[in-house]
């Protein structure tokens, strides 16, 4: 009897001890989520809380592990869009800088009369042409803010596209000739009724052109439209200097710019943006190329079904 | 600056009489890559090792997120995940049944961490491939994805490339530089590849002999070491238009009023001030920068063998 007493005794002064130790790890673990809650509602999101998979609080720790993992990578995501406006901002400066005082120094030059008679005509016939670049430059900068505030009003209608095209190409030509590039069209005749915003496909046309005219060095450009079953392909190739591979699975993203070399121009926007007009009008856009030999973009947009049978 | 993460003041280091690292302050802003860059015996992974509490400090201190470690290892070495030499794992054990052991051990922030690990790294969950049937690269893989299962917000990694491959180290380098653009973390890493720490980090420690020589951005660094002919001119305007028309100059960069700066690195310095002072410009000053990182570096530690 005695021994069943003190066996009872032992048991209950171990079990005693046995809660005294849950709780003390216990009140030890919860002081320790509590300085970490602390410090995320403090602003820093990368704390984690951790947990061994067989704990008691395991399954609270790994809720609130996975609310804050979910409000921390949209506010990272937001944190990342703002590092790269700010990155555009201080480039912004630089890119407009440049060519403004140089087109101001040419202005100067007239103004002072340093250079006279044909010359002077030649001066201001620079400074006008910087002055056009510049605005082109700038153009593109106010859609990329308004695409990136979702404030391109873009309206998807049905739309006869190679007319369309043949009107946005017409303005191309007298470049391409001022530039001696060779050029060949070809649009069919038939039209094509395709779901697009004319306006949108008119920077994006403009801009895969800006893009080619500026950066591939190319002597010929060839475009075409093509008209598939359900589909209409915009292709533009370049015999220039080509993209290399590293640089093409980069040069939708925005900002990025192949030639690090200090070249003038380009914003490292025009392709960015083309893309995202593309995307939003349900489009895609592809980009082929081999090094030295030129590039290939392909648009392509969905037919309008209502159209495709009499087409 | 952002908070610094971490922070060492005048940490030393005595092994006997020989100095392992002296004197060194070392700041680790929040949310950057810090490479600490040195040849082998600079100190560097005797600096990891006081940095993690691995072996004290003979004199000066470490402070992590403000605090000194000394005294707060519990609170603060749940928060690092660390790569120094190479961790013990089983070998004959998987690779995620090594990685569970120390969920176990030491805890994790969600259900599928080994997994996330172990995806992150590019190795196979729930593989049958015991630990010591596995490659160089793939146990450096494994050591990787062991610093990071605990989601930690400061990594310290010794060495992070080494034994893996090419397109391994172009893999764990961008797995860094995701860990730290996309997810905010502060990474600290160490190597002797110049190369190396300069496509990845964003702040720069130069260590030699255990002594820290330089402490810089990677974009200070860089715009004080690029290829440019900088003049400081009376009319930056006339300036430009000077290096356009006469000398058929494309790239150049107009810094401030006074300051451009030109990329083309052929033409003569004299004969464009002389152009310059001939159309009524003031030059005050006129400089070439030619040097490389490269030449940067090898000038600070005064010899060769990194690179």
């Amino acid at each position: 009897m005695e021994i069943f007493c003190f066996f009872f005794a032992v048991l209950a002064l171990l079990s005693a001890f046995h809660c005294a130790s849950l709780v003390r790890k216990t009140k030890k673990q919860i002081s320790e989520m509590s300085d970490a809650l602390s410090d995320i509602k403090n602003g820093n999101g990368n704390r984690r809380i951790l947990a061994k998979p067989h704990e008691l609080a395991a399954p609270l720790v790994y809720q609130i592990n996975d609310i804050v993992l979910s409000y921390e990578s949209k506010l990272s995501a937001f944190q990342q869009m703002e590092a790269a406006n700010k990155r555009l901002m201080t480039s912004l400066s630089h890119d407009v800088r440049t060519p403004l005082t140089t087109l101001i120094g040419y202005l100067d030059a007239v103004q002072k009369r340093i250079v006279t008679g044909s010359a002077r005509e030649a001066y201001l016939e620079t400074a006008q042409r910087k002055a056009h670049d510049l605005k082109a430059y700038i153009e593109v900068l106010f859609d990329w803010f308004k695409l990136n505030s979702n404030e391109f009003p873009l309206k998807t209608a049905p739309v006869e596209i190679t007319e369309l095209t043949r009107t946005i190409l017409a303005d191309w030509i007298p470049i391409f000739e001022n530039r001696k590039t060779a050029y060949d069209i070809s649009i069919p005749e038939s039209p094509f009724f395709v779901l697009l915003d004319p306006e949108g496909y008119r920077r994006i046309l403009n801009n895969l052109i800006q893009n080619t005219v500026t950066h591939s060095g190319a002597d010929q450009i060839t475009l075409s439209l093509c008209g598939q079953e359900q589909h209409v392909t915009i292709q533009i190739s370049d015999n220039g200097i080509g993209i290399k591979p590293e640089h093409l699975e980069h040069i939708f993203e925005r900002l990025y710019q192949c030639d690090h070399d200090h070249s003038p121009k380009g914003s490292g926007l025009g392709l960015s943006i083309a893309y995202q007009l593309t995307e939003k009008m349900h489009g895609k856009i592809v980009a082929e190329s081999e090094p030295e030999k030129g590039s290939t973009f392909t648009l392509s947009f969905l037919r309008d079904s209502s159209y495709t049978l009499q087409g | 600056m952002d908070q610094t993460i971490v922070e060492t003041k005048h940490l030393t280091k005595m092994y006997g009489k020989q100095k392992s690292v002296a004197d060194l302050n070392i700041h680790v802003g929040k949310g950057r890559v810090y490479g600490l860059l040195g040849r082998n015996g600079a100190g560097k992974t005797t600096t990891m090792k006081m940095l993690l509490g691995l072996t004290p400090p003979t004199s000066g201190e470490v402070l992590l997120w403000g605090k000194p470690l000394h005294g707060n290892e519990r609170n603060i070495l749940p928060r690092i995940g660390s790569l120094i030499e190479s961790p013990g794992f089983y070998p004959n054990l998987t690779a995620t049944e090594n990685l569970q052991l120390f969920e176990a051990l030491r805890g994790v922030p969600n259900r599928h961490a080994v997994k996330d690990a172990l995806d992150l790294v590019g190795l196979p969950y729930q593989d049958r491939k015991l630990f010591s049937q596995y490659s160089l690269g793939m146990k450096q893989r494994l050591a990787i994805a062991l610093a990071i299962m605990h989601d930690p917000e400061l990594l310290i990694l010794d060495e992070p490339m080494h034994g893996l491959d090419p397109i391994g180290i172009a893999e764990i380098r961008a797995l860094i530089r995701s860990l730290c653009d996309e997810k905010g973390k502060t990474i600290l890493i160490s190597s002797h590849i110049l190369s190396e720490i300069s496509l990845l980090s964003d702040d720069i420690g130069i260590m030699d002999q255990g002594i820290l020589l330089e402490e810089e951005s990677l974009a200070v660094l860089e715009q004080q070491n690029g290829k440019y002919i900088q003049f400081s001119v009376s009319d930056t305007a006339q300036a430009a238009r000077i290096l356009e028309q006469t000398f058929g100059a494309k790239h150049f960069s107009i810094q401030d009023d006074q300051n451009l700066r030109l990329y083309h690195m052929h033409l003569s310095v004299a004969e464009i001030v002389r152009v310059f002072t001939r159309n009524g410009l003031a030059v005050s000053a006129a400089h070439t920068c030619e040097g490389s990182l490269e030449d940067h570096f090898k000038q600070i530690i005064g010899g060769e063998g990194l690179a």
